[in-house]
C-alpha cells in the first residue's frame, strides 16, 4: 500500500519534470528561430540597400567618368544584381520602391541603348566625361543629332539618380523602421528569455515543494494508520484481555469464598477455633495475593515500555502464559514448552504482544477441535547461528494453502468479524520485522508426539542478537 | 440459620461423599467444608482420578468440578452413571462452557464462586433427595 502510493507520487513527479522539460525546449526552440528570423529578414533588407547603394554610385559616377563603356557595363550589372535582390524582399516592404524601380528599370533600357549608339558611332566619346561632353556642346551651341542624343542620355541619367534618391529614401526609411521593429522584438525575447527560466524554476520548485509535501502528508498517514491498527488490535486484545482476567480470577475468588464459608460454618456450629481461622485466613490470604499479581501481570502488559532493553525471552513467554493460563485450562489446551536461555534486545512488551498474537491464534484453532481430540501447543525458544529462534507450534491441522500466503496481511482474518480484527499477526509481522530487524514465517508440519502424528502450524520468529562487544 | 445448620448436620451426617477437583487450593477448603458435614469426605484430583475412587468407594454423593485434566467432569458423571445412575451428582464450576450439558447430567450445578448461602441450599436440596 505504501510502496504503490510513493511510486505512483514519483511517477506524477517525473511526467510531469519530463512534461515541463519537452515544453521548455520547444519554446527555446521558437525563440531560436524567432531570433533568427529577425536576423535573417534584416540581413536581405541590408543587402538589398547595399547593392542599391552600388547601383546609385555606378549611375553617378556614368555622368563624370569619362570611362563610359566600363561605367556603362558597370551600371548594367549593378542594376541586375539589384533586380535580382529585390525578389526577396518580402512583397510588405517593396510595393513603393517597385514602382519607382519600374521607372528606373525603363530609363536604365533607355540609356542603355542611346549609350550603345553613341558608342558605336561617336570615336572621341571616350575621353571625356558626359557631362562634360554636355557643356561643351552647349557651349558651342551645337543642335546636331549626336548632341540631341547627348543631352537626352545624360538627362535620362539625371532623372534616374532622381528616382534612385527617392528609392534610397524608402530603403532609409524601411531600414529605420525595421531596425526599431527588431529592436523591439529583441527586447522582448530578451524579457521573454531572461523570465522563462525563472518562470520555469518558479514552477519547478513549487512542483518539487508539492510532491515532498504530498509524500510527507502519505508517510504521516501511514504511520498514523499504523499506529490506529497498534491501538485497534491492542484494544482488541484488551477486551480478550478482560474476559482472561474474568477467567483468572474466578478461581482466586471462589477459593476465598470457599474459606470464608469455612468461617461462617465454624461460627454457625459453635466450633470456631483460633487455629482455624488462622489458617483460612491466611489461605484468603494467599489467594488475594495471587490476585493482585495477575492484575499486575496484565496492567504491565497495556503500559507500553519506551525504553530498549536487554531482556530474556523467556520471560515474554512467562508472561503471555501467565496472561493465557486461565483460558488454557478451560479449553483443556496442553502447553509444552522448550525455553533456553536467550536474551534479545528492545522493547520487552512488544515482543510478547508479538508471541501473544501468534499463540492466541493457535488457541483460536486449537479451540475448534473436536472435544475427544487432544489440543497441544508446543513453545520453543532456543538460539541458532547468533539468531534468537522462537518456535510456536499447534495440532491445529495446518493452515489452509490458499491463505497461508495472506495471513501476515492486515485485516486479513478467516474468523467472524466479533472475533477477530485481522490486526494480530500483521502487527506481530510489523514488530518483528521493524522493530527487531527480524521475520517471521508461517509452513505445515507433520510432527510426531507421544506416539501419536499429529499436523500443525508452525511459526517461527528469528530475531538477530546484537553483537556483544 | 444457626440452629438450622446444626440440624442440617445432623441429617447429613450419614452420608458419604467423593469431591473431585484439579485445584489444590479449592479443593483443601472445600474439603474442610465438606468434612463439617459429612462423615465420609473423599477426594480426588481430576476426572479419571474421581472414577477409579468412586469405582473403589462407596458414596451417596459426587460433588465435581467440571474443567478438568485426563477427563472432564463430563465424562466422569457420564461414567459414574453408567456405574450408578440414582447417584446424586452436585458440579461446582468455573465456567459456563456447556451449562446445558452439565445441567442436564447433574442434579444441582452451581457456578464457583459457592456462597454459604448456596451450600446451604446445596444441603437442603440433599434432605429432600435423601429424605432424611
Amino acid at each position: 500500500m505504501k510502496d504503490f502510493s510513493i511510486r505512483k507520487i514519483s511517477n506524477y513527479g517525473f511526467f510531469i519534470i519530463i512534461f515541463g522539460s519537452v515544453i521548455s525546449t520547444l519554446v527555446l526552440i521558437v525563440l531560436f528561430f524567432r531570433l533568427e528570423n529577425i536576423k535573417e529578414d534584416l540581413s536581405v533588407i541590408q543587402n538589398t540597400h547595399k547593392s542599391f547603394l552600388q547601383l546609385k554610385n555606378n549611375t553617378e559616377r556614368l555622368l563624370t567618368t569619362s570611362d563610359i563603356k566600363n561605367s556603362h557595363y558597370l551600371l548594367l550589372k549593378s542594376a541586375r544584381k539589384f533586380d535580382k535582390k529585390l525578389d526577396n524582399l518580402k512583397l510588405e516592404y517593396i510595393s513603393e520602391i517597385d514602382n519607382l524601380w519600374y521607372v528606373c528599370q525603363k530609363e536604365i533600357t533607355k540609356i542603355d541603348e542611346i549609350l550603345n549608339h553613341i558608342i558605336f558611332n561617336a570615336k572621341n566619346i571616350k575621353d571625356k566625361p558626359l557631362l562634360h561632353r554636355r557643356g561643351e556642346l552647349f557651349m558651342n551651341n551645337s543642335s546636331n543629332d549626336f548632341y540631341i542624343l547627348l543631352s537626352e542620355v545624360t538627362n535620362s541619367i539625371e532623372y534616374l539618380i532622381q528616382n534612385e534618391t527617392f528609392i534610397l529614401n524608402l530603403f532609409n526609411d524601411l531600414n529605420e523602421k525595421h531596425k526599431l521593429q527588431e529592436q523591439n522584438k529583441l527586447k522582448n525575447t530578451k524579457y521573454f528569455v531572461l523570465f522563462f527560466p525563472l518562470i520555469i524554476l518558479t514552477f519547478t520548485i513549487l512542483l518539487a515543494i508539492f510532491i515532498s509535501r504530498t509524500a510527507k502528508k502519505i508517510e504521516t498517514d501511514m504511520i498514523e494508520k499504523e499506529q490506529i491498527l497498534f491501538q485497534q488490535s491492542k484494544m482488541a486484545s484488551m477486551g480478550e484481555m478482560i474476559g482472561n482476567i474474568a477467567h483468572q480470577w474466578r478461581q482466586p475468588i471462589a477459593i476465598i469464598s470457599m474459606w470464608a464459608n469455612n468461617i461462617i460454618a465454624d461460627i454457625d456450629m459453635d466450633e470456631v477455633e483460633n487455629e482455624n481461622l488462622r489458617k483460612y485466613a491466611i489461605n484468603i490470604n494467599d489467594q488475594t495475593k495471587h490476585l493482585s499479581s495477575t492484575i499486575d501481570d496484565f496492567r504491565n502488559f497495556f503500559i507500553p515500555n519506551k525504553e530498549k532493553k536487554i531482556f530474556e525471552i523467556e520471560r515474554c513467554i512467562k508472561k503471555t502464559m501467565n496472561l493465557l493460563t486461565a483460558s488454557f485450562n478451560i479449553h483443556n489446551i496442553e502447553v509444552i514448552t522448550d525455553i533456553d536461555n536467550v536474551e534479545v534486545s528492545g522493547l520487552e512488551n512488544e515482543l510478547t504482544q508479538s508471541i501473544l498474537n501468534i499463540i492466541k491464534n493457535a488457541k483460536d484453532i486449537l479451540v475448534m477441535l473436536p472435544d475427544d481430540s487432544r489440543r497441544l501447543l508446543f513453545i520453543r525458544v532456543y538460539k541458532k547461528k547468533n539468531n534468537a529462534i522462537v518456535e510456536i507450534k499447534d495440532n491445529g491441522g495446518g493452515v489452509s494453502k490458499n491463505i497461508i500466503n495472506k495471513i501476515f496481511e492486515p485485516y486479513f482474518t478467516t474468523k467472524h468479524k466479533s472475533q477477530g480484527t485481522g490486526i494480530g499477526l500483521y502487527m506481530t509481522e510489523t514488530i518483528i520485522t521493524k522493530h527487531f530487524n527480524g521475520h517471521v514465517v508461517v509452513k505445515n508440519v507433520t510432527y510426531n508426539y507421544d506416539s501419536v502424528e499429529y499436523r500443525g502450524a508452525l511459526f517461527t520468529v528469528k530475531i538477530p542478537l546484537e553483537d556483544k562487544k | 440459620m444457626n440452629s438450622e445448620i446444626k440440624i442440617l448436620k445432623e441429617k447429613v451426617k450419614s452420608l458419604k461423599v467423593i469431591y473431585v477437583e484439579d485445584e489444590d487450593d479449592m479443593r483443601m477448603g472445600t474439603e474442610i467444608f465438606l468434612n463439617k458435614f459429612f462423615s465420609k469426605v473423599e477426594v480426588a484430583v481430576d476426572g479419571k482420578d474421581g472414577l477409579e475412587k468412586f469405582k473403589n468407594g462407596d458414596f451417596d454423593i459426587v460433588f465435581t468440578d467440571i474443567l478438568m485434566p485426563k477427563m472432564n467432569g463430563l465424562e466422569m458423571i457420564a461414567k459414574i452413571k453408567e456405574l450408578n445412575s440414582e447417584i446424586f451428582i452436585v458440579t461446582l464450576t468455573a465456567s459456563e462452557v456447556k451449562k446445558e450439558e452439565i445441567e442436564a447430567a447433574a442434579d444441582l450445578y452451581f457456578r464457583k464462586p459457592i456462597s454459604y448461602n448456596n451450600m446451604f441450599t446445596i444441603m437442603n436440596e440433599i434432605v429432600n433427595k435423601f429424605k432424611l
